[in-house]
């Protein structure tokens, strides 16, 4: 009878408890909507920048990460190979030569990204293919490169052209050249799409004289959410010689920038959580005038005061289960749709994500976690606001409530 | 033998401006069995020595023994206790839980004092039959008529087996069939089954049908008849 009792008395008064109901589901959706598409952009920007740069794990010799020169390369022999493929969760590898120089093109020049790598590995990793926008996508034995859009559109080049690149080889050898340009790629990341030149891993290897070097090996994983693990047991099994980084290390203003951000959301939900507490605390309050008599009656009969607070405890757990629950469900349209169809920002928008190396794009991902803690979270918000009424029924003195 | 007895009893009330003498050195003894009513004007006391006599109220000096207990030096959670097994109250207005059935009223006194199901059930029904309301048993109090709904807090109040039962102005807001109906319930449970009933009232019928009357005036007893 206590359940019914408490259950029957959320809807006594219909009006105050879909105001709560309705308040905690406006929290649920709100918070997992914009934690949703935060994480997914986060997600989506790191993934973008990780990939086509350094790979969620960078394996290279000793003293890489701060030299970050061709002089600190990596002979890549079938026993590091095989080493590296050993490790649990590793899919496959792939070599890459990373290195600075100035493309020209006329009377035209740049500071470009050179990477080179085994295209159909790259493609394997990070789907560079279907980035190529005109051209065709180059192949191992080729001797020419593909441009970003944005270095093509500085240097006003196009698919045809021949560009003239000028860097430092291996051991202070001097690398010119020229390559015609095969494709023009559209990357998504800005930052790269603005310096990043292409090149087969071979032409590399021979262009910087660096013999069977490559400057850094990118992991392949199985799952990149595990990379973090993966990349501690790969350091344990390589040893001294090599470092085995993990992307945090290697880019660590994205890190920054990333927890930057998402500290600032935290500030956000956190408003959000106090203004839904105080709407909550309001039908509270609502409650207890509304049942001030009452609680005075059934006290003077011979109801314990700690099962009346139960009761009031129950009812708040009721209204807070449905509400999170019902928040959950009615979050996840919006949240599909943004993962499905995500929004492309122009304008103003679209320039200040540019500038700060992020797609211009809003989406969305489902979490279940993103789901459940914020749905646990309002409910655990409502739930301890049952400490108020508790405290005051508590305290009752069944006289002063028959009174009022 | 007394189930309630009050020594000296007094009862003041410090306002902001004017401390009000709401009972003065009060001495009653009501017997088991007994039909009472406490009559007197508005302020006389009537409620003050029902809330106190009931374990509600405490009084300012002066002892209060219930069921042979003096409850004048009992905790609120020791009070809450006595009142479930010793005291039935009636109220004014009728202060049923609107979310319960009439026979879910009747029952919630004896869930509180962990009777099993079945015994609640039965003596639920069997109230609401001594009442008239069996037929009710399923309504909620807004399904009611105020006549009902006095006869269901009747019933609810015996529903715990008390020693005696308060009812403050429990005719106030009833009409003169209702009024008629809820006495003859009330003085057939008194005279069959023994139950104390002590009223407070302004109502003349129900003076008309007590067989004790004690008249209060500004906090004071100035009469007590019994009829014969």
């Amino acid at each position: 009878m206590i359940l019914r009792l408490a259950w029957r008395n959320l809807w006594r008064n219909r009006r105050r408890t879909f105001i709560t109901i309705a308040m905690i589901v406006g929290a649920v959706v709100l918070s997992v909507t914009m934690q949703s598409v935060q994480n997914a952009m986060y997600d989506r920007n790191i993934d973008n920048m990780v990939r086509f740069s350094k790979g969620y794990i960078q394996v290279a010799a000793a003293g890489h990460k701060e030299d970050n020169t061709l002089e600190t390369s990596v002979d890549l022999t079938p026993e590091l190979r095989e080493k590296i493929l050993s490790i649990k969760g590793v899919r496959g590898i792939l070599p890459r030569i990373q290195n600075f120089g100035l493309a020209a093109l006329d009377t035209m020049s740049k500071d470009v990204m050179i990477l080179g790598t085994v295209p159909e590995v790259e493609d394997e990793q990070t789907g560079l293919k279907k980035h190529v926008i005109k051209g065709e996508y180059f192949k191992a034995e080729d001797q020419s490169v593909m441009v970003a859009k944005g270095l093509a559109k500085r240097l006003q080049l196009s698919v045809g052209d021949t560009i003239v690149i000028v860097s430092m080889g291996y051991h202070g050898n001097s690398a010119n050249g020229k390559f015609p340009v095969k494709a023009i790629l559209e990357l998504a990341s800005p930052e790269l799409n603005k310096r990043v030149m292409y090149m087969p891993e071979a032409l590399a290897q021979r262009f910087f004289s660096l013999g069977t070097h490559v400057s850094d090996i990118s992991i392949l994983l199985d799952d990149n959410k595990k990379s973090l693990e993966i990349s501690k047991e790969m350091q344990s099994v390589l040893g001294d010689k090599y470092e085995a980084k993990h992307w945090t290390e290697l880019l660590p203003e994205l890190k920054q920038m990333v927890e930057g951000d998402a500290a600032g959301g935290y500030i956000m939900y956190g408003i959000l959580y106090v203004i839904i507490a105080f709407g909550v605390f309001g039908t509270v309050l609502m409650m207890l005038s509304e049942r001030r008599r009452e609680f005075g009656v059934v006290t003077a009969v011979g109801m314990k005061r700690r099962l009346l607070a139960i009761i009031v405890v129950i009812e708040n757990f009721i209204s807070g289960l449905i509400g999170a629950v019902a928040g959950m469900i009615l979050a996840l349209p919006g949240v599909l749709y943004l993962k499905y169809f995500p929004v492309n920002l122009a304008g103003q928008m679209k320039e200040a994500y540019e500038k700060i190396g992020f797609e211009p794009l809003i989406l969305a991902d489902i979490y279940p976690w993103i789901l459940l803690e914020n749905a646990g979270l309002v409910f655990l918000i409502a739930l301890g606001l049952s400490i108020y009424p508790v405290v005051k029924i508590l305290k009752i003195r069944s006289i002063d409530y028959l009174r009022s | 033998m007394s189930v309630i007895k009050t020594h000296q009893l007094s009862k003041i009330y410090n306002g902001s401006a004017v401390a009000v003498h709401a009972l003065n050195k009060v001495d009653l003894h009501i017997e088991e069995g007994e039909f009472t009513a406490i009559v007197g004007p508005s302020g006389s006391g009537k409620t003050t020595l029902l809330n106190i006599i009931g374990g509600l109220d405490n009084a300012t000096s002066g002892d209060v023994e219930v069921a042979g207990k003096d409850i004048t030096r009992m905790s609120e959670n020791d009070l809450i206790d006595f009142r479930l097994h010793n005291i039935g109250f009636v109220f004014q207005a009728y202060n049923l839980i609107p979310v319960l059935t009439a026979q879910e009223n009747v029952e919630f006194i004896m869930l509180m004092q962990k009777r099993d199901k079945k015994e609640r059930h039965e003596r639920a029904m069997s109230l609401l039959k001594a009442v008239g309301l069996e037929s009710q048993a399923d309504k909620r109090p807004s399904q009611m008529s105020g006549g009902q709904q006095q006869r269901v807090a009747v019933a609810r109040a015996l529903a715990s087996r008390p020693r005696f039962v308060l009812a403050d102005e429990p005719t106030a807001n009833l009409d003169s069939v209702s009024t008629s109906n809820l006495l003859d319930i009330m003085a057939r449970l008194n005279q069959e089954e023994g139950t104390t009933f002590v009223f407070s009232t302004h109502d003349q019928r129900v003076i008309d049908r007590a067989r004790r009357v004690i008249t209060l005036e500004d906090g004071h007893i100035v009469s007590d008849e019994t009829k014969a």
